[in-house]
């Protein structure tokens, strides 16, 4: 069964780098997968910040490469950290104030799914 | 090229201004933003900042962006219209200081009739209060045509047709044109043609005859005597002591910390207008997560069994 689990996450990484790999490699989806809108997002908005960079704000010398890379790490950093405290504050306080078992959770579905029916 | 009787060094980058024919902007600006980004960038770095944010205000009033600073540029089509994107780009570039020279690639393409107006309106204000403009343009009205001051006419094949003033007062006629091409053998213009028109007409289009105004110009009086002043002016320049420039010697106007601390604090700003990406990020870890959680669900939490674990997320890792 664990070995199942494996592979199918296996499988899942798989398919999730190759959609990074091949959007920014190909710049066209090759693979059909679960986060188009995820890579979407982040493809979007640094194409449309250097294509302002290598158009205008590049050949004026406004700021460098450099500059403009490094903000992108910083900000990118910056909001996975937030995140991550976030996700991580709302995990730990799940598993605090809920401390029933998985069978317990099953029960109050099905008591759920009955009340709904 | 020279400047003050001087060729062309790396200072000339940083004093001239060049507004593009496309209106590149950040969509999630607002208008004041874009011109303070530009300003607080691109001024030497010798100014104050208050220098430069007064420099911004003054530009804001004069390109009359008053009640547009607070205005996201957008996109064209979901934002700022036409003519009020070009005059963010005009301020964008003054922002910038350019002491020597404005370059506008043809800003009033793509406008109507009362957007270039305006816009060429604005562009003899700024050349009243002392910004020499540069400003390539096709087909302008009469109106237009006369706003300037001086015309360089090119033929096809770039070369030179007519260079020297429009008309005895700008605004006013154009005297000076229509008498030199009227000297050199051309039709008459009537009183109330469009000279620009007429002028195109003659050197590029249908009515070109055999007559060829790049040769005509080499050999004319106007010619000789605009070569002569130039040559006077070269000599009047090179008399003056040399004047040392300090944005001569760096690439960048701003010290690379600024360059840093605006561009990352512009594009938190507009991570949190345009939340796409952060909202992405967001979802993508709930969803590892998730996916993370389950892989491993019910494993014994001994240590031997976290260390198989550990070689199991390492094959993982390997397969990728």
């Amino acid at each position: 069964m664990i070995d199942f689990q494996n592979r199918v996450f296996t499988a899942f990484i798989v398919i999730l780098n190759c959609k990074f790999l091949y959007t920014i490699v190909a710049k066209v989806n090759l693979t059909p997968s679960l986060v188009p809108a995820v890579v979407n997002a982040i493809m979007a908005k640094f194409f449309v910040v250097r294509a302002l960079f290598e158009s205008r704000e590049g050949p004026s010398k406004t700021f460098s490469w450099f500059a403009m890379i490094t903000s992108f790490i910083l900000t990118s950093v910056s909001i996975i950290l937030i995140f991550l405290r976030l996700l991580f504050h709302a995990g730990s306080c799940f598993i605090v104030t809920h401390r029933c078992c998985v069978s317990d959770m099953f029960r109050l579905a099905e008591r759920l799914v009955h009340l709904l029916n | 090229m020279l400047v003050d009787g001087k060729p062309l060094n790396s200072g000339f980058q940083k004093g001239t201004g060049f507004v593009q024919q496309n209106d590149n902007h950040l969509p999630t600006q607002t208008v004041r933003e874009a011109i303070e980004f530009s300003a607080l960038l691109r001024q030497p770095r010798e100014f104050s900042k208050a220098q430069k944010l007064a420099d911004v205000d003054y530009i804001i009033n004069l390109l009359e962006l008053d009640d547009l600073q607070d205005a996201i540029i957008g996109f064209p089509g979901a934002g700022l219209g036409v003519e009020r994107r070009k005059r963010v780009t005009i301020a964008v570039e003054l922002a910038a200081k350019p002491d020597l020279l404005l370059f506008l690639d043809e800003p009033t393409s793509g406008l109507d009739s009362a957007g270039a107006a305006s816009i060429v309106r604005l562009l003899r204000k700024l050349a009243n209060d002392g910004q020499a403009i540069l400003c390539t343009i096709h087909q302008p009205s009469s109106l237009l045509f006369e706003s300037f001051d001086n015309l360089l006419l090119l033929t096809m094949g770039g070369s030179m047709a007519y260079f020297g003033k429009i008309g005895e007062k700008s605004g006013r006629d154009s005297h000076h044109v229509r008498a030199y091409f009227e000297q050199n053998g051309a039709p008459p213009c009537p009183p109330t043609a469009n000279v620009a028109e007429y002028i195109l007409e003659l050197t590029a289009g249908d009515r070109s005859g055999t007559v060829n105004w790049n040769k005509r110009w080499s050999s004319s009086i106007q010619a000789a005597s605009a070569r002569q002043a130039i040559e006077e002016i070269k000599a009047d320049r090179l008399k003056h002591p040399p004047t040392h420039d300090p944005r001569e010697e760096r690439e960048f106007s701003a010290s690379l910390s600024t360059q840093i601390a605006l561009t990352t604090q512009r594009l938190f700003v507009d991570m949190y207008r345009d939340a796409a990406y952060p909202y992405g990020v967001l979802f993508s870890n709930i969803l590892v997560g998730l996916v993370l959680g389950l892989a491993f669900q019910r494993r014994p939490s001994c240590s031997f069994a976290l260390r198989g674990l550990l070689t199991e997320l390492l094959q993982i890792w390997g397969t990728e």
